[in-house]
């Protein structure tokens, strides 16, 4: 695998908050409602400072449901003027195709939507993950019928969702041509156990206190390699080509990369590490940036110039010509990359706090950059909070 | 500020690194103003050194590790360690003060595989018989050591100079005489002194203990002295060679917007200063060693970079300006023609600080160490074998 040589200050990412209102209440989520709307200069304000400090190719706008924003469409524009692409993050229940076209006019480049099962949506209750694919299936379409837009879904996975990833995966390979993204995000929280002591500023946050805490840790440890495992008893092909680490516990994984090549009809393989490594140096040489999402995800044939340097692009293609054998028409179709992130995000492991090194958004908060997981404590606490071996009375 | 556009931000991270780092000792045989190691374990018996290299290489994918100390040179088993280091194609640095260094053992430590020295050399040091010198008449002393490892014809040579403001007007007459010898020096470090201020806002613990001032520093640093940042220090020789332009960048990991290290890559002869690499030469030479070789780099097996450095020219305006004067010097004087050409990093550096409450490193050090099978900042080694643990820092509540 490739380590992706991104930096906060040479980042392909950055991130902003609009607003920490939200129209809908999903567990994990470490957002609370304490601002409300920010006024619109002062968001400029924070893209502009989070472009110049990481040398962004993405600015993720997020926050709270940024739909709900009532300057949602100047921030967009704002973003693609100063040529940045804009990710939108949302739930996707305020989306229509009015607004859709107002977004898609500002510039908007993707969007990313939320939908899992812990929701509990309007209309969807009680669904499984594999029955809302349907509801995936027609933002989907909504977005490929406009154009324009690209189109990404993050789920939230809990111990439930594991079962139900075999037909997750078996859905977005169906959408090759129409959904780009995929990120599966294990849930995290606070775990309170015996021994470990919360701290800011050396003062001892009581649990009670504390925002998306869970005794013990058992719903909160899926790790990225149990989601792998998930998917490859089902699907063996999608190896990963890249990762980011632990800040503090570097044997973890804390975000595996997958990049799918294949039609509107049938799945190919995946790019390797060479591959990544290779596109990622190109763009950075050439553009000065590095980068997070192509703009137009129809890459076409040329993508498999690539299996020149690249073992595992190779065997995508040999797939790609077997394909062509049984079926010439596929020689027509084009060609899609689509990408999947697995992701176990902020953690506490014992008395060690787990970001992940080199956040791929960091954020800037009081002209601090700081990681957008931890802008609550921030917010909540004043500072970054500290997990220590009990020793409360010595403080 | 140094534009940062104009730079390369090293793609290195904690687990894609090109350096690593190995105590073997915490005896030394002299009393750095500045030094952070206190003597608390002597020699380290040879198989936890062998182990915690080991480990080193397994976490962070190194390309060199930094043999260090104490004194190095003191400690018994040196050579082996030096050879177990370069049989897993890893390439040995040692750190010296040089006390101890002679003909004999630099042999030895050649036929182990030995890549590279850096000796650290600065007057704060109050060397035996070069007291009261400046860091001026100390380049007799540089030129001993490096006419010393030039003969070995292998191992390359490199310094470190600690900066105070007593010396901190020095760094250009250092990098002058450095330039001067581009063929015998292939590396300089500026390193600006730092110590934890006093500061009544802040506490420090450790483990969840309060640690009291004398702990972890030296009491009362005169805060002007331990404000020396790389940025100035750049601006300084700037001053006097304004085309040593840096290349190369590090930030700090709670400053972002501070250079923690910056990095020229000056080129040359044995006659003469050439010029420098761009940014654009740094980055595609980190990717092509990483693309082929499966690691970043620091340095190369070889200083001579021949003149295949000059096909860099089609895309970095540095390295077309140094073809240049290269030419010019070609019709003025053929002889140059015959000269190797040859590569010198100069780098600057604020190593680790406590700034406005916050522990600032530098993002992505490449002088990691492992620790109990850990990957610690090996400028906080004291803190763990002291402590227990880093050092956190917390706002005193009244």
């Amino acid at each position: 695998m490739y380590k992706l040589p991104w930096s906060t200050t040479d980042n392909q990412g950055g991130w902003v908050e609009v607003t920490d209102n939200c129209n809908l209440l999903c567990p994990g989520c470490y957002r609370q409602r304490l601002t409300g709307d920010k006024p619109l200069e002062q968001v400029k304000d924070e893209i502009l400072g989070c472009k110049k400090i990481t040398h962004c190719d993405t600015m993720v706008i997020a926050g709270g449901e940024p739909l709900i924003y009532p300057f949602i469409a100047d921030v967009i524009r704002y973003t693609a003027s100063l040529g940045l692409k804009p990710l939108l993050l949302t739930n996707g229940k305020e989306l229509n195709d009015a607004t859709l076209h107002e977004l898609k006019n500002a510039g908007l480049k993707r969007m990313h939507i939320h939908v899992d099962a812990q929701q509990e949506r309007d209309g969807w209750p009680g669904k499984n993950e594999t029955e809302l694919n349907e509801l995936r299936q027609a933002y989907a379409d909504m977005l490929w019928k406009l154009k324009g837009i690209q189109c990404g879904f993050h789920i939230t996975v809990v111990q439930e969702t594991l079962g139900h990833i075999p037909a997750i995966m078996e859905w977005y390979r169906r959408n090759m041509h129409k959904v780009q993204h995929l990120s599966l995000i294990a849930l995290r929280g606070i775990p309170l156990i015996p021994g470990i002591g919360y701290f800011v500023n050396g003062s001892e946050i009581p649990a009670q206190k504390l925002v998306n805490s869970y005794t013990g840790t058992s719903g909160i440890s899926i790790t990225t390699k149990e989601i792998l495992d998930c998917i490859h008893n089902v699907y063996p092909g999608y190896l990963p080509s890249a990762y980011i680490s632990g800040d503090a516990l570097q044997e973890i994984n804390k975000q595996l990369f997958i990049v799918n090549i294949g039609s509107s009809r049938s799945f190919f393989g995946v790019m390797g590490a060479r591959s990544m490594e290779l596109t990622q140096a190109f763009c950075h040489m050439f553009r000065g940036r590095y980068f997070s999402f192509i703009p137009d995800p129809a890459i076409g044939k040329k993508v498999f110039l690539l299996s020149l340097f690249d073992k595992q692009m190779r065997k995508t293609f040999r797939k790609y010509l077997r394909h062509l054998l049984k079926s010439p028409l596929e020689v027509f179709r084009k060609v899609y990359l689509q990408s999947m992130i697995i992701q176990q995000p902020i953690e506490f492991i014992g008395d060690e706090k787990n970001v992940c090194e080199h956040c791929v958004n960091p954020m800037v908060f009081n002209g601090l950059v700081i990681n957008p997981c931890e802008l609550d404590e921030y917010r909540v606490y004043g500072d970054p909070i500290v997990p220590l071996k009990n020793q409360t009375e010595r403080l | 500020m140094t534009d940062r556009k104009k730079l390369y931000r090293f793609p290195w991270s904690k687990t894609d690194n090109p350096g690593g780092w190995i105590e073997v000792t915490d005896i030394c045989d002299m009393q750095c103003p500045g030094c952070y190691r206190s003597q608390l374990e002597g020699h380290r018996p040879l198989d936890a050194v062998y182990k915690d290299i080991v480990d080193t290489a397994a976490l962070t994918n190194c390309d060199y590790i930094t043999i260090a100390g104490g004194e190095p040179l003191g400690y018994p088993h040196l050579t082996e360690v030096v050879r177990f280091i370069s049989k897993m194609n890893i390439k040995p640095i040692i750190i010296s003060n040089g006390l101890l260094l002679t003909p004999e053992y630099i042999s030895e430590l050649k036929k182990a595989g030995l890549a590279k020295i850096h000796l650290h050399i600065d007057s704060a040091q109050k060397r035996e018989g070069w007291a009261g010198k400046t860091e001026t008449e100390l380049n007799v002393l540089r030129q001993f050591y490096a006419d010393m490892l030039w003969n070995t014809k292998s191992i390359q040579c490199g310094f470190h100079v600690t900066v105070f403001r007593s010396n901190f007007i020095y760094i250009t007459p250092v990098v002058e005489w450095c330039l001067n010898n581009l063929h015998k020096v292939q590396h300089i470090s500026f390193i600006a002194y730092r110590a934890i201020p006093d500061d009544s806002r802040f506490r420090f613990i450790a483990e969840g203990q309060v640690l009291g001032p004398g702990d972890y520093s030296q009491p009362s640093p005169d805060t002007y002295e331990i404000s020396i940042t790389s940025e100035e220090m750049y601006d300084s020789l700037l001053r006097s060679f304004p085309a040593l332009h840096a290349s190369a960048y590090l930030n700090g990991t709670a400053k972002y917007e501070i250079n923690k290290f910056i990095n020229i890559a000056a080129i040359g002869s044995k006659r003469m200063w050439m010029g420098v690499l761009g940014a654009e030469t740094v980055e595609l030479s980190q990717i092509a060693y990483h693309f082929f070789k499966r690691r970043y780099f620091a340095f190369l097996d070889s200083a001579e970079v021949g003149k295949k450095v000059f096909l860099a020219s089609f895309f970095d305006r540095e390295v077309r300006a140094l073809l240049n004067r290269y030419l010019r010097a070609v019709l003025r004087n053929p002889a140059h023609l015959f000269d190797g050409i040859y590569v010198q990093s100069i780098h600057f550096q604020q190593p680790n600080e406590i700034d406005e409450g916050m522990i600032n490193f530098c993002d992505d050090c490449p002088n990691m160490m492992a620790y109990k099978g850990k990957l610690i900042n090996s400028c906080r080694l004291d803190e763990y074998r002291k402590f227990g643990g880093p050092i956190q820092v917390i706002k005193s509540v009244d």
